[in-house]
């Protein structure tokens, strides 16, 4: 499964959605209960998935999807 | 009500889940006052409340300041006040401040907002929640505040501790707090604690509304490994193995739970010699036999063992807890005493205890009565042995040769007059639970040839027009039907007729648990006139079989 793949798993597992369609582009505001709370649930997920940490700025600072999976890429690089 | 085990404390099934599993039976009325986003405590909140039996209606608001408290406007007064101030607050206040009396000052702003609150809704009890540990300097005025929160509530009848601090040092302050969420969310832990710290609130409050009176414990595989009918007492699991040590500490957790003033109860399908011998011949017991108030020995089913301890404890079935290792027995008595709370307890005994801690919340009694509750009702049960050499009712309370004593309360009598009025709900004509400022309040102490019961009914009285009204009767159902409420009305009513008042008024708010007080009522020929119960002053109605002065 590739890395976007996993993300999007995850966002759909975490906000209960399986059947979500999620793309780079997708926003919060574009999805029906995805709130501050459960985007802290995906934010928690996600480094648990990926084995890393947000920085505090990055908690809520993702625009969309593509900005998380950036992130999560940034923390990989050594 | 013994709490049940919660089914989850996961903040994904909590802040989701809306089916209740219970039908609420008591509705609360919550003002949550925060120093973070507790918003996100409400469905958590109300999801615990519901597994519990209790539907709750919240009201939060976020300040940092509870000198603000006294001035909210309110439509109706609050249940409950609950104060959840933080750690990360209190840092910062730390290092604005001069130092001086800073614990003190810290510890009375929350203390004493609360207070000041319920003097304007005086039906309002208060929850604080105390600091967590961080594992920061910080943590040791922390914990200095949360010593005098200790202290203040002992002496505060209407005010409870979260124990927050105990909460977080079980979990590790790793996995407690996150201070990435404090600062991107104002979230004072992870969001895989909020559960627990819900929970917390949960158990505190019920602990006081609905407290846990009576443990009933199974022996074979509870108490010891093995069962005692086929091996003998020397070689039970009992210290010596890694499950054995388990069970000598859980032994040493109920001991625990009878200084807080819990009354053990053995249950046991063994045959009661049988059941004795570990106490007589096993010396890694920790229990003594007269650790129990009674032990149910025999081969009746532990649902019909349990009605049995019910009637002679004489406690309802909502203030029991079973703890049985088989999962049969637990079954059972979960279909057929629902009531009973009967948690899974974990088949590997060296996880039993930290399972119980979590789910039970005991207050240190306050009163040397309380603390002696179990060996009273063993000498209660005692009592009524004896009754079956009577052949009447009244030649054995007769042979009892009970003396009460009839007294205005002394200042150090007040922590048992708060014990009876906050934990007595079967014999509580009114539920008052403070005591009205022009009020009086008289005591009667009983004692009989098999020992002292204490401080065991109060009244609190004014005199209103003609009459003697009696704001509340509290009495301790150990002391039922024995004629001890006749005695008490016949010193009101010679107290009424000093005064020249012809009548005596009794409050009477019926609850689902109080209905004795009618049959107390009418056996006094209290008659029902609008809102109270009148009497007539001049008829007195003592039984022979009690003296009093």
């Amino acid at each position: 499964m590739s890395e976007t793949e996993r993300l999007f798993r995850a966002i759909r597992e975490e906000l209960q959605l399986p059947d979500l369609v999620l793309t780079l582009a997708t926003t919060a505001n574009d999805v029906n209960g995805w709130d501050s709370m459960r985007h802290l649930q995906i934010i928690l997920r996600l480094e648990r998935e990926f084995g890393m940490k947000f920085a505090t700025r990055d908690i809520l600072g993702a625009r969309n999807v593509g900005e998380l999976y950036q992130l999560i890429q940034a923390a990989k690089r050594p | 009500m013994a709490l049940r085990a919660p089914a989850s404390l996961s903040y994904a099934q909590l802040s989701k889940k809306t089916a209740h599993e219970t039908e609420a039976q008591r509705m609360l009325k919550i003002l949550v006052c925060a120093e973070f986003s507790a918003h996100v405590l409400v469905p958590l909140l109300e999801n615990l409340f519901a597994e519990q039996g209790v539907s709750v209606s919240l009201q939060v608001t976020e300040f940092s300041d509870p000198e603000l408290l006294p001035s909210l406007h309110l439509s109706e007064a609050p249940d409950y006040l609950c104060l959840l101030p933080t750690v990360q607050h209190l840092k910062l206040r730390q290092l604005k401040s001069d130092g001086s009396n800073f614990v003190e000052t810290e510890a009375q702003r929350w203390s004493g907002a609360g207070e000041l609150f319920c003097q304007r809704y005086p039906t309002t009890r208060i929850l604080l929640a105390n600091f967590a540990f961080t594992g920061e300097p910080i943590d040791e005025h922390a914990q200095a505040i949360n010593l005098c929160w200790n202290e203040w509530s002992r002496s505060n009848s209407t005010a409870q501790i979260v124990r927050l601090h105990q909460l977080s040092l079980m979990k590790g302050v790793e996995l407690w707090s996150d201070p990435r969420l404090w600062y991107a969310a104002r979230l004072p832990c992870t969001l895989d604690q909020l559960g627990a710290f819900a929970f917390e609130i949960v158990k505190t409050m019920l602990s006081r509304l609905f407290p846990l009176k009576v443990v009933v414990v199974d022996f074979d595989n509870t108490l010891w490994g093995g069962e005692i009918g086929d091996l003998d007492p020397t070689q039970i699991n009992l210290g010596g193995t890694p499950d054995g040590e388990a069970f000598v500490d859980f032994q040493f957790y109920l001991k625990e739970l009878i200084a807080q003033g819990i009354i053990l109860v053995g249950c046991t399908r063994n045959p009661r010699q049988v059941a004795e011998l570990p106490f007589k011949h096993n010396r890694q017991m920790v229990l003594a036999l007269s650790d129990f108030a009674h032990i149910e020995a025999g081969p009746d089913n532990k649902a019909t063992a349990l009605e049995k301890i019910r009637d002679l404890v004489n406690v309802g079935l909502d203030s029991m807890l079973f703890l049985d290792d088989s999962s049969f027995e637990r079954a059972l008595v979960q279909n057929l005493l629902p009531a009973v709370s009967t948690p899974e307890l974990p088949a590997d005994p060296a996880l039993r205890v930290a399972f119980l801690r979590q789910l039970i919340v005991t207050e240190a009694p306050l009163s040397s009565t309380g603390r002696e509750r179990n060996e009273l009702v063993r000498q209660n049960i005692a009592r009524q042995t004896e009754r079956q050499n009577y052949p009447t009712e009244s030649e054995f309370l007769c042979s009892l040769q009970m003396k009460a004593s009839i007294r205005p309360l002394l200042p150090a009598d007040r922590p048992r007059l708060v014990e009876l009025l906050e934990r007595t709900n079967q014999y509580n004509m009114s539920g008052l639970r403070l005591v009205p400022k022009d009020s009086q309040v008289l005591g009667l102490t009983l004692e009989d040839r098999f020992g002292h019961h204490g401080l065991v009914a109060v009244a609190l009285t004014h005199n209103e027009n003609d009459g003697l009204m009696i704001d509340n009767f509290v009495m301790s159902c150990r002391v039922a039907s024995r004629g001890v409420e006749e005695s008490f009305f016949n010193h009101l009513k010679l107290l009424a007729r000093q005064e020249g008042l012809a009548k005596m008024s009794m409050v009477y708010v019926p609850t689902e648990k109080n209905i004795h007080c009618l049959d107390i009522l009418r056996r006094n020929h209290f008659v029902k006139e609008s809102t109270a119960w009148i009497c007539d002053a001049a008829s007195p109605l003592a039984p022979h079989w009690v003296s009093y002065e």
